[in-house]
C-alpha cells in the first residue's frame, strides 16, 4: 500500500515536471533567437528552477529509480557464483520494493563455441537468475527470459577480458 | 540391412569388379562394426571412395569432330566446369592421358550451335570394351553452360555409382551482421544467390524439408525467438513454434512429417518433436541442465543431441520414446552440434581441441572418432545429400566462409565467402528443380 502511494506520488511529480518542462523549453533552434538576443521568453524565469531539480532519472512509471545489476559467469558455466548471488540478492530486494516492475532477463555468452550451444547456455544463464529471484519470492509472472547466445556481446574484441564481460545475464525493465 | 542398395546400376565389368571388391570389404567392415548392435542403426551402404587410389578414373577424349571456332570458348567452359564437378563429387580422378593412364571410363563431348542455343553431345563409355554407357545430347543457353555441366556431371555420377550427384544442389545459410542477419539460398557452385527473409534480425539454424520445398529457421524478428517455416515456392511464412522461452535448432525429420527442436518452456532447454501440423508434441529429454541441437538418424528411429548431463556438453542419442539416452562422445570436455550423416554411419560434430573448435566425426556407437579440421573455429557441420561431403562454417580471419570437405577431411575448399559473415549452412537433400532435360539418349 505504501509502495503504491509512493508510486502514485512519483507519477504525479513526473507528470507535473513533464508539463513544466514542456512549458519551459526554448525553441529547438537557438539561432532563431538571434533577433531577440538574450531576451527572456515568456514564462522562462518562472520555471527556470524546475530544470535544476533532479528530474531526469524519473520517467513516468518511476521504474528507472531501481537499478538492476548484471551478473557474470565462468566460461561454459551457468551456475551462480558468490559474486553473482550477492548481486542477485540486491536485484531481488529492489524488485521486492517495486512490485509493479516487470523484467526480462537476457542471457549472453562469449563467442567461443558453437552458436547453437551458446544459445542454450545463454538460456540457462537467464534461467539461473530467474530461478534465484523466484526462490527469493519474486513472482515468476513478473519475469520473462530470453537468450541472445553470442549475438550481443558487450565487448566484441577477442580477449579474456572481453569474453568475461560478455558472459552475463542482464535485467531489462519492461 | 540393405548394404548394397543403390550401390551400382549399369556399367561395365572393370568398374563392376572394383566396386564389388570394395563392396565386399565395406560389407565385412560394416558387419564387424555393426553386428554387435543389430537393430539400433543398420542403415549402412557401400561407400566407394572419398578420393585416392580407389577412385574411378575418368579420361577425357578429344572431340569426335572439330569444334567450331566460335564454339571453342563455350566448349572449354563446359569441360572446365564438368571436370570440377566430377572431382568435387569425390568419386573420380580425372586422368591426364586417356590412353596411357588406363582410366575406367572415358568422356567425349562435342559442343555445337543449335538454333539459338548450344548443344552438348556427351558420350560416356567404358575404356576397355569401348561400349557406350550413355550418349545424350543436352541443350542450354550460352549463359546456362554451368547448369548443363552440373546436370551432365550428376548423370555421370549416377551412371557410374548409382548415386545421386550433388553438382545441382543448393544450400541455405545465414549472413549479415549479428542481429541484422538474413536467410539466403545459393547453388552449391556459388551461383544463384537468393535472399529468403526480408526483415534483418537474429536468424539461425536453417533446416530443409526433405523435399526441398520449405525451410525451417529461427528468427527473433518479433522480438522473441520463434521457429518459422517458409515455403520457397509460394513465399509464405508460418510461425511453427513460439512457446515461452527458447524455440531453437529445428531439424526436419527424414520422412518430412515432424520437426525436432529445442524448447525451454518447461524451465530449461529440452528436445521435443512436433508434428508438422502442430497437433502432436512429444518431449524426448528430461534433465535439469541443457539438452539441445537434435539431429535425426536417417531411419527416423533415433535423435542425436547435445547434453551437459555429465557436467560438460557431450553427444548422446535417444529413441523416439525418449528412453535410455546413450552417450556417444567420450573424448574431451566440449562436443556439440551433432549432424547425422544421410547414410547413418557417422555423426559429425564440433569438438573443442586445444582452445579451437574443430569438425569431427564419430560412428553412432562412439567407437571411432576422426578430427577433420585443424585450424580456426569451425562449426555447423552439415552433410551433403549423398553423404560424401561435409559443409561447415569457419571463422579464420580472411579465410572465413563456408567450406566443403570430403567426409574424411580431405579436399577442403571454400565455396562461399561473399556477404558479411556467411554461416550456418544447410545442404538441401534434393537437386534444385531444373527444366533441363536431355535432348535424346
Amino acid at each position: 500500500m505504501r509502495l503504491l502511494l509512493v508510486l502514485v506520488l512519483v507519477m504525479c511529480v513526473a507528470v507535473m515536471v513533464g508539463c513544466g518542462g514542456k512549458k519551459a523549453r526554448p525553441p529547438e533552434d537557438m539561432d532563431e533567437m538571434g533577433e531577440q538576443g538574450g531576451a527572456k521568453l515568456p514564462g522562462e524565469g518562472d520555471d527556470a528552477g524546475a530544470t535544476d531539480e533532479p528530474v531526469t532519472p524519473i520517467k513516468p512509471g518511476g521504474s528507472d529509480e531501481i537499478e538492476l545489476k548484471r551478473i557474470y559467469f565462468d566460461y561454459d558455466k551457468y551456475n551462480l557464483d558468490n559474486d553473482a548471488i550477492t548481486t542477485l540478492a540486491g536485484n531481488a530486494a529492489a524488485l521486492m520494493d517495486n512490485s509493479s516492475v516487470k523484467i526480462r532477463i537476457e542471457g549472453h555468452c562469449d563467442d567461443r563455441g558453437t552458436e547453437d550451444y551458446n544459445l542454450a547456455l545463454g538460456e540457462k544463464r537467464a534461467l539461473a537468475a530467474r530461478d534465484y529471484l523466484v526462490n527469493f519470492g519474486i513472482a515468476q509472472s513478473r519475469i520473462s527470459v530470453i537468450s541472445y547466445g553470442e549475438e550481443r556481446p558487450l565487448d566484441p574484441t577477442e580477449n579474456e577480458k572481453a569474453w568475461a564481460k560478455n558472459r552475463r545475464s542482464e535485467f531489462d525493465i519492461r | 540391412m540393405r548394404p548394397f542398395a543403390n550401390a551400382h546400376v549399369s556399367t561395365h565389368a572393370a568398374i563392376h569388379t572394383l566396386a564389388a571388391a570394395l563392396a565386399l570389404i565395406a560389407a565385412l567392415a560394416a558387419a564387424l562394426v555393426f553386428a554387435p548392435a543389430a537393430g539400433a542403426q543398420t542403415d549402412v551402404r557401400l561407400r566407394i571412395t572419398a578420393e585416392g587410389r580407389s577412385a574411378i578414373r575418368i579420361g577425357f577424349l578429344e572431340p569426335e569432330k572439330e569444334i567450331d571456332e566460335d564454339m571453342a570458348g563455350y566448349h572449354e567452359e563446359f569441360l572446365r566446369i564438368l571436370k570440377d564437378d566430377l572431382e568435387m563429387s569425390g568419386y573420380f580422378e580425372i586422368v591426364k592421358d586417356p590412353e596411357k593412364d588406363e582410366p575406367h571410363a572415358l568422356v567425349g563431348a562435342v559442343t555445337e550451335s543449335r538454333s539459338r542455343e548450344l548443344s552438348f553431345d556427351v558420350n560416356l563409355q567404358d575404356r576397355v570394351s569401348s561400349q557406350s554407357i550413355f550418349r545424350r545430347k543436352y541443350a542450354g543457353a550460352t549463359d546456362g553452360i554451368a547448369m548443363v555441366a552440373h546436370v551432365v556431371a550428376d548423370d555421370i555420377v549416377y551412371a557410374l555409382t548409382g548415386r545421386q550427384g550433388i553438382a545441382n544442389t543448393q544450400m541455405a545459410f545465414v549472413a549479415g551482421a549479428r542481429g541484422e542477419a538474413s536467410l539466403y539460398t545459393v547453388h552449391i557452385d556459388g551461383s544463384g544467390l537468393s535472399r529468403i527473409t526480408q526483415t534483418p534480425s537474429i536468424v539461425m539454424s536453417p533446416s530443409w524439408s526433405p523435399d526441398a520445398t520449405r525451410i525451417a529457421y529461427v528468427s527473433y524478428a518479433s522480438g522473441d525467438p520463434a521457429i518459422y517455416v517458409i515455403d520457397l515456392e509460394d513465399k509464405t511464412t508460418v510461425r511453427f513454434s513460439a512457446f515461452e522461452g527458447m524455440n531453437a535448432m529445428p531439424a526436419w525429420s527424414p520422412d518430412g512429417s515432424k520437426i525436432a527442436l529445442t524448447l525451454s518452456k518447461d524451465g530449461n532447454p529440452e528436445v521435443y518433436v512436433i508434428s508438422i501440423d502442430g497437433k502432436t508434441r512429444k518431449r524426448l529429454t528430461r534433465y535439469s541442465g541443457i539438452d539441445c541441437s537434435p539431429t535425426w538418424a536417417p531411419n527416423g528411429f533415433e535423435l542425436a543431441f547435445t547434453t551437459d548431463r555429465t557436467g560438460s556438453p557431450q553427444i548422446y542419442a535417444v529413441d523416439m520414446e525418449g528412453l535410455s539416452p546413450r552417450r556417444i562422445t567420450h573424448e574431451g570436455r566440449y562436443n556439440t552440434s551433432p549432424a547425422w550423416s544421410p547414410e547413418g554411419d557417422l555423426i559429425a560434430y564440433v569438438a573443442r581441441i586445444d582452445g579451437g573448435f574443430q569438425i569431427c566425426t564419430v560412428d553412432p556407437f562412439g567407437i571411432t572418432t576422426s578430427v577433420l579440421t585443424e585450424k580456426g573455429d569451425n562449426e555447423y557441420p552439415n552433410w551433403s545429400p549423398d553423404g560424401m561431403h561435409i559443409i561447415y562454417s569457419s571463422q579464420a580471419g580472411s579465410k572465413s566462409g563456408i567450406y566443403i570437405m570430403n567426409r574424411d577431411g580431405s579436399g577442403k575448399r571454400r565455396i562461399f565467402k561473399d556477404l558479411e559473415n556467411p554461416r550456418s549452412p544447410a545442404w538441401s537433400a534434393q537437386p534444385r528443380k531444373t527444366k533441363l532435360e536431355p535432348l535424346e539418349g
